[in-house]
């Protein structure tokens, strides 16, 4: 059964290639109506480190990847479009052999944390990291505390591993104590022992709280991003534990990377993290403290952090005359706030292009682009026009005004027209962000491509 | 100059689906009248003056964190809330705050919390949320559009009036085409979205009945509405008539 699920999987995939369709969903949904249990037999033999978490996945797995090619490893990594169970067992028959032999002795897996209940049924990894819980989609998942439901159904699926936890998340650090007794399942943190100089930790709204296990209000001694930071339980005494990886000094913030000083258990190494975005030095902790794991040097893992080239979340850069295009892709509150920030630092002017769709991808309820913090941004002198578009593209408006943005300075782009759109980014003559969500990228990304070029940097 | 204190009631908990929109709409849509207002935080463990409110809002929250909420409620806040409500004043609650308002909450499995019992209603659980883009009408003809997302079903008693009638979803419970609450000046609804940008005449209505109750006097200019509108109609030519 393996070698027909394997079989058709390569055929449908070699269908949807000649037929121009590409995908990575429909190979693997096939192969697995075929063997359900196809993933257990292709990962055999195969080292696999799992990346999930709401925020930081497609970073952490990238910085991760950067190591294993410095180092020469014969591995592969999922895309981050297929990181549901269709998509990372298309992954692992492409690289297979059709008798379902993998041809790759370690593979780099971002896994959707739902998804995680059924791909942990058969693939045992010998690193999980998860890197935090935030609000998502929440009509898809239901609430915070489901989505890390599903992670810890998950883990207790799992025989053996090594789990590597933000340890700054409240949510996340909660598993350790829930495998705490497990002597299958080892625990390591990392975290950020200083906060964050800037504006994203002053929100207003938190996903946590209230203590997990005894619902006090947690007493913070600082903040770093959202609800993650120093906290403490009054009453239970549940609190954040001093990190295995832990960065001791943010030493500069620049416009593109930052440096810190980054303790690898107890050893401290100045690190240039490098990609722009603060909330990116979680995502280069975290992929430290499984690369320790996986037993890379410290001194090497510093270098490839620094070495990292891939840009701030999934932004792509495209350039019209000398103006620069960028795409960012935005998915959740706490992402959309740390794109929000980065854009209030830039100090030339510029136009904004917020794109929202509701699709299921997207999240069906917009409301979550309240919970966005903008201010920073909206006052920002540099930021001259703003555009909004996508199916919802009148709920952005609102949001902006609301947020205090003058009404007068916002067109509405109307039936998601992406021509129009190009028609303004021309007209603007200077560098235009275009921050849509997930749909509305992948409706406007291949005529942005067409129309100013460029480099893609992901996918 | 007029001047309306808005009172937010447990921001730091029922932080749910974007719903403090309302109030930087209710702030903004008041503000634009040259009518002075001050929002207040009502948090965990701090006292409610409910003699200062004009507007109090109530979002929508996590069931995790309900008990910590309800232990909270009993006793002056509790007595502060019930005294705004029968006192008239303008209060808005939505979602997990609706349900607050109510007598009881059952789970499916007949587990019964108390609530607050200002409201004749009541919230029964069910295993299936009632999730998606819905709309309906008051009695008075506004059409409200909005995104609604819950698994109680809730059961309105004869001392309160429905907000309004279901034109597309589910509604208080998918069952009698009744959506959320009246009773006196209090508004409950399921709605998020957050419902007072998109619906602006709604929003205004709850600013007039405030002005009227403190100075007697809901007079108030008309601003520009053309995204609000634009963005209540996209909702409807969408989902509603499709």
């Amino acid at each position: 059964m393996t070698f027909i699920a394997c079989l058709i999987c390569k055929i449908t995939l070699f269908v949807l290639k000649i037929t121009g369709r590409g995908g990575t969903t429909l190979p693997g949904r096939i192969a697995l109506k075929v063997k359900p249990d196809i993933l257990k037999n292709v990962s055999k033999g195969v080292k696999v480190v799992l990346v999930t978490g709401t925020n930081g996945k497609t970073t952490t797995c990238r910085i991760l990847e950067q190591m294993f090619k410095d180092s020469g490893k014969n591995y592969f990594l999922n895309k981050s479009g297929a990181n549901l169970i269709t998509g990372i067992t298309t992954s692992f028959i492409m690289n297979s052999s059709v008798f379902g032999k993998c041809k790759k002795d370690m593979a780099i897996i971002e896994c959707d944390e739902n998804a995680f209940k059924k791909v942990s049924l058969y693939l045992n990894p010998e690193v999980v990291l998860v890197t935090n819980v935030f609000r998502d989609q929440l009509d898809r998942y239901g609430e915070v505390t489901h989505t890390l439901g599903s992670i810890r159904e998950s883990i207790s699926h799992l025989k053996s591993t090594t789990l590597c936890l933000c340890t700054d998340c409240s949510l996340t650090y909660s598993l350790s104590r829930d495998f705490a007794d497990n002597k299958n399942i080892k625990i390591l943190t990392y975290g950020v022992n200083i906060p964050f100089d800037n504006e994203v930790a002053e929100t207003n709204v938190s996903d946590a709280e209230y203590c997990i296990f005894c619902k006090t209000k947690y007493e913070y001694d600082y903040h770093t991003f959202g609800h993650l930071g120093g906290y403490k339980c009054p009453k239970c005494g549940y609190s954040r534990s001093i990190p295995d990886v832990g960065v001791d000094e943010i030493i500069s913030i620049k416009a593109d990377y930052s440096e810190v000083k980054l303790n690898i258990l107890g050893e401290r190494f100045d690190t240039k993290v490098n990609v722009p975005g603060t909330y990116n030095i979680y995502n280069a902790a975290g992929a430290a403290l499984a690369l320790k794991v996986l037993g890379f040097e410290s001194k090497d893992i510093v270098k490839s952090v620094s070495e990292f080239n891939c840009a701030f979340g999934r932004m792509e850069k495209f350039t019209y005359k000398n103006h620069n295009i960028n795409m960012i892709l935005v998915k959740n509150p706490a992402g959309f706030t740390q794109v929000t920030s980065h854009l209030s630092r830039i100090r030339n002017d510029f136009a904004a292009i917020f794109c929202l769709n509701d699709n299921a991808a997207d999240g069906r309820d917009v409301s979550w682009i309240w919970d966005v913090h903008f201010h920073n941004l909206l006052k920002s002198p540099y930021l001259k026009k703003v555009y909004t578009c996508g199916k919802r593209a009148y709920d952005m408006a609102l949001v902006l005004k609301y947020n205090g943005y003058d009404e007068n300075n916002i067109t509405v782009i109307e039936n998601e027209d992406y021509d129009k759109e190009i028609e303004y980014i021309i007209a603007e003559n200077k560098d235009v962000y275009i921050v849509p969500t997930y749909t509305s990228m992948m409706e406007q990304r291949h005529k942005i491509a067409a129309k100013f070029g460029g480099k893609e940097f992901w996918e | 100059m007029r001047k309306l204190n808005i009172y937010h009631i447990y921001p730091d908990l029922l932080n749910l689906y974007g719903d403090r929109g309302n109030i930087l709409c209710l702030k903004q849509r008041i503000e634009r009248r040259g009518i002075e207002t001050e929002v207040f935080e009502v948090k965990m463990g701090e006292k409610f003056d409910s003699d200062n409110a004009d507007i109090i809002f109530i979002g929508g929250g996590q069931d995790f964190e309900q008990d910590v909420l309800l232990k909270d409620l009993k006793g002056d806040k509790e007595k502060a809330l019930i005294n705004a409500i029968e006192s008239e004043k303008v209060l808005l609650a939505i979602c997990g705050g609706y349900q607050m308002l109510g007598k009881y909450y059952k789970t499916h499995d007949g587990i019964q919390m108390d609530f607050v019992g200002a409201l004749d209603f009541y919230t029964i659980g069910e295993k299936e949320r009632m999730i998606g883009n819905y709309a309906f009408k008051t009695d008075e003809g506004t059409e409200i559009v909005g995104f609604e997302n819950h698994s109680g079903k809730t059961y309105l008693g004869n001392n309160v009036k429905p907000l309004g009638t279901v034109i597309k979803g589910f509604g208080n419970n998918g069952e009698d085409k009744t959506e959320g609450a009246i009773y006196k000046n209090s508004f409950c609804t399921y709605s998020h979205g957050p419902v007072l940008p998109k619906n602006s005449e709604f929003a205004d209505l709850l600013i007039k009945k405030a002005l009227k109750n403190k100075y007697d006097d809901d007079e108030i200019i008309s601003i520009n509405d053309e995204f609000e509108t634009k963005a209540h109609k996209s909702v409807i030519n969408m989902y509603i008539n499709s």
